[in-house]
């Protein structure tokens, strides 16, 4: 599927924008949701999907791997997904330590749709590899934290 | 294991260690036959070989974990049970499906048709169970096999927890309720039982049921903390898989990027030499993408954000493109293909994040392996709750040792558990011990070769005194058997084991070949299905011809030994213990005879899941496919 034929517009301001919002639990079973209604919006041509994420009470991997599906499934479309909102749940599961260098959440939904506009440079969050750690055993940590 | 039978356990495993220790020293030390070191090292390479696998063995048996019965199983879990199907026959997948559905815990059942059948989808319907094929997001992409299949299904379900049954492996109603208790425990990953085969003869002539595995080996594994998983029969948290999708996806996103950049630049370059001879004019496209990947690598190198580096180059191809009009044809397709492979999102992928491991054919222990790297646990719950379908003739049997072994060799080899950081010690060596055991196919080779080189050209592999050889090598070889006696704990088929361990050697040797071929040599490995019915049976000889050419050789070797004793050329004790020890190789290697005649399981098997009678009128009506 071609991702330049797809997009009439050169930047992300020019994109036509759908607005969601998602509210209590990103997690396997919300996610659907939004799933559905960013292909529907999605049918007609590209789209940008602003995600409000600010009312979002407890974060799932499920969830997560959910929003990256509607990233892949916008993206092969030739439109895009942001996500906007400040949301302390999603900083105490430590979603943006863990996907800092693949996405951003956007502060304002304006922030959202200038995308990138004004980089900040994210933190170092790859481990970095160690042979004293090697044999080491590990701190459990259940989950992706 | 009771406390006792674990003390003698413990005593036998250090017993083993020192005795093969000593063995070992001496036999390095003192009695290489440097001047027949063609054959001398291999075989002391391969007794090393050999302890270090007992070595695990006793590791692993250390702290071999029965548990007790699972507490019961909370209400209001949600659960999907998957049936993964590719090519086996309506009926089959059928009865497993409605046993599946019939499980008494509430749960959603799914068949998952790779296979893409339409009477398949109609059944379903029929049956009351869910049906999920790939969709076109699929078409032209890399399937990933049963891994993709299962990846498809869970981007497609939502429960809490997902059942994994291969077509021909038919649960209990109760299955649900005994493993369910376990995830009480929130570090739980999954849950693994036993596969049993009902269609195998109580000789089990292809050593299908594999007792020592399914019981005392998983059960030392699982005390340990790392317990495998199988691929079927088994309940995985769909939050553990999700989250070791997401944290693989995260740590190689960056080096993924940064990959599929240079290919793109080079790509490029290509375009744009291309474009210099066929369309001049657009040359400036390839320019300014090229200027742009250069960007973007910069991005990369400074630590920017991925969605959006991506992005930028998206609109900054795009800007290129749309300067050219009439050029179009000739650089979009480049350009969407370059595109395609940078974009964190994956685009160029059926789906953004694989939960479930898609590098290797043996997906469900590489899955496995990196869920425990991550800190979760696992449980092996030690009951028969699933009967299924073992092979019924050697050829089939070969094929799906060699695509275990193969797929596990894969994973020696390019996600070795020595090198994966958050593993305990006690988890790589469980991980290793069971990678490791298929080199035994070299060491095979070597304890083959040796007797006949000397029984034949009376080459010494050794040299040392046969009294003092045995008072090393007797107490280790005892200690080992007794180890895997005890251990073995009343398993039934240790022998058979042991015979088809050795006997499998050309086996073995091939797949860890096509392992090393796959990860060195980028050489696809196939994932051939388990044939679940009866196939070329007239031909079993056929099969195992390398090891009938290996006993024939044993045999005219012990001929031609015993011929230069009588005639004085060969002294007597050294080609007696040599005989002996054909005698033990012929032993290991004649369990072939018996697979090679085998023509499947006579009449008087009893199913032990009764044929639902749903099936038959399922089946006898007319099956017409969903529009």
């Amino acid at each position: 599927m071609s991702m330049l034929s797809h997009a009439p517009n050169t930047t992300s301001a020019a994109l036509k924008s759908v607005d969601l919002t998602i509210t209590g639990a990103l997690d396997a079973a919300t996610v659907p949701a939004i799933r559905q209604a960013t292909a529907k919006a999605a049918a007609d041509g590209p789209v940008l999907v602003l995600l409000d994420v600010a009312a979002v009470t407890s974060v799932g991997a499920s969830g997560v791997v959910g929003v990256f599906e509607v990233l892949h499934l916008l993206r092969s479309r030739g439109g895009d997904l942001r996500l906007f909102g400040d949301s302390s749940e999603l900083q105490e599961t430590r979603l943006q330590a863990h996907l800092g260098h693949v996405a951003r959440i956007y502060a304002t939904r304006q922030d959202a749709v200038d995308g990138g506009a004004a980089l900040v440079r994210p933190r170092g969050l790859a481990p970095r590899f160690s042979w004293r750690t090697l044999f080491r055993r590990r701190h459990r940590s259940i989950g992706w934290g | 294991m009771g406390i006792y039978r674990q003390i003698l356990v413990r005593i036998l495993a250090v017993l083993v260690v020192s005795f093969g220790l000593i063995y070992i020293s001496w036999r390095w030390s003192s009695t290489v036959a440097w001047d027949a070191w063609w054959i001398s090292l291999p075989l002391v390479a391969a007794e090393t070989y050999s302890l270090g696998e007992s070595a695990l063995y006793a590791v692993a048996m250390w702290n071999a974990r029965r548990r007790p019965p699972p507490p019961p199983a909370l209400p209001g879990r949600s659960v999907d049970v998957f049936i993964a199907t590719y090519n086996e026959p309506l009926d089959l997948v059928l009865k497993t499906a409605i046993a599946a559905r019939d499980m008494e815990y509430p749960h959603e059942t799914w068949i998952l048709d790779d296979g893409d059948r339409a009477e398949f989808a109609t059944a379903a319907r029929r049956i009351g169970v869910g049906y999920i094929t790939r969709g076109p997001e699929w078409d032209g992409r890399q399937r990933f096999a049963k891994a993709g299949n299962v990846n498809n299904a869970l981007s497609m379900t939502t429960g809490e927890f997902v059942a994994i049954f291969d077509a021909d492996q038919v649960p209990e109603p109760r299955f649900l309720d005994r493993v369910l208790g376990y995830f009480d425990a929130e570090e739980v990953a999954f849950v693994q039982t036993p596969q049993h085969f009902w269609n195998v003869p109580e000789r089990d002539p292809l050593g299908s049921q594999a007792e020592l595995f399914y019981g005392p080996i998983q059960q030392g594994k699982d005390g340990w903390d790392a317990a495998f998983f199988c691929g079927s029969n088994a309940v995985l948290r769909r939050e553990a898989l999700m989250a070791l999708g997401l944290t693989r996806y995260t740590r190689t996103a960056t080096e993924q990027t940064w990959r599929a950049l240079r290919r793109g630049r080079s790509r490029l370059q290509d375009l744009h030499g291309e474009l210099g001879r066929r369309h001049p004019a657009a040359m400036i496209v390839a320019e300014q993408a090229l200027e742009a990947v250069a960007r973007a690598e910069h991005q990369v190198r400074r630590g920017d954000v991925l969605a959006e580096i991506t992005f930028e180059l998206r609109i900054a191809f795009h800007t290129a493109a749309l300067a050219v009009p009439d050029a179009m044809e000739d650089v979009v397709p480049e350009l969407d293909a370059v595109l395609e492979a940078v974009d964190v999102a994956h685009t160029d992928q059926a789906l953004a994040i694989h939960p479930m491991d898609t590098t290797t054919i043996t997906e469900d222990m590489a899955t496995a392996m990196h869920l425990h790297a991550m800190g979760w646990g696992s449980v092996y719950h030690h009951e028969v709750l699933v009967h299924g379908l073992a092979p019924e003739d050697v050829s089939t049997m070969l094929s799906q040792r060699h695509r275990w072994a193969a797929g596990t060799m894969q994973v020696f080899f390019s996600d070795n558990p020595l090198f994966l950081r958050g593993l305990t010690v006690a988890q790589r060596l469980m991980y290793l011990g069971t990678m490791t055991s298929y080199l035994n196919g070299f060491a095979a080779l070597s304890y083959i070769a040796a007797p006949v080189v000397f029984l034949v050209a009376g080459t010494y592999p050794l040299t040392a005194s046969p009294v003092v050889f045995f008072c090393l090598f007797l107490p280790f070889f005892i200690s080992c058997q007794l180890l895997f006696q005890v251990a073995g704990n009343g398993s039934k088929g240790l022998w058979r084991g042991q015979q088809w361990s050795f006997a499998l050697f050309p086996t073995w040797i091939a797949a860890t070949c096509s392992g090393a071929a796959a990860v060195f040599l980028g050489k696809h490995l196939a994932f051939s299905v388990t044939a679940k019915s009866k196939q070329d049976t007239g031909r079993g000889f056929h099969h195992v011809r390398l090891q009938v050419a290996a006993m024939a050789l044993l045999v005219v070797s012990s001929f031609i030994g015993i011929a230069r004793v009588s005639s004085g050329e060969a002294p007597l004790y050294p080609t007696l213990i040599t005989l002996a020890w054909v005698v033990l190789d012929l032993a290991l290697l004649s369990v072939v005879i018996g697979a090679a005649r085998y023509r499947g399981p006579g009449d008087n098997l009893v199913e032990p899941m009764p044929t639902p009678q749903e099936l038959t009128s399922v089946l006898g009506a007319p099956i017409k496919p969903t529009p």
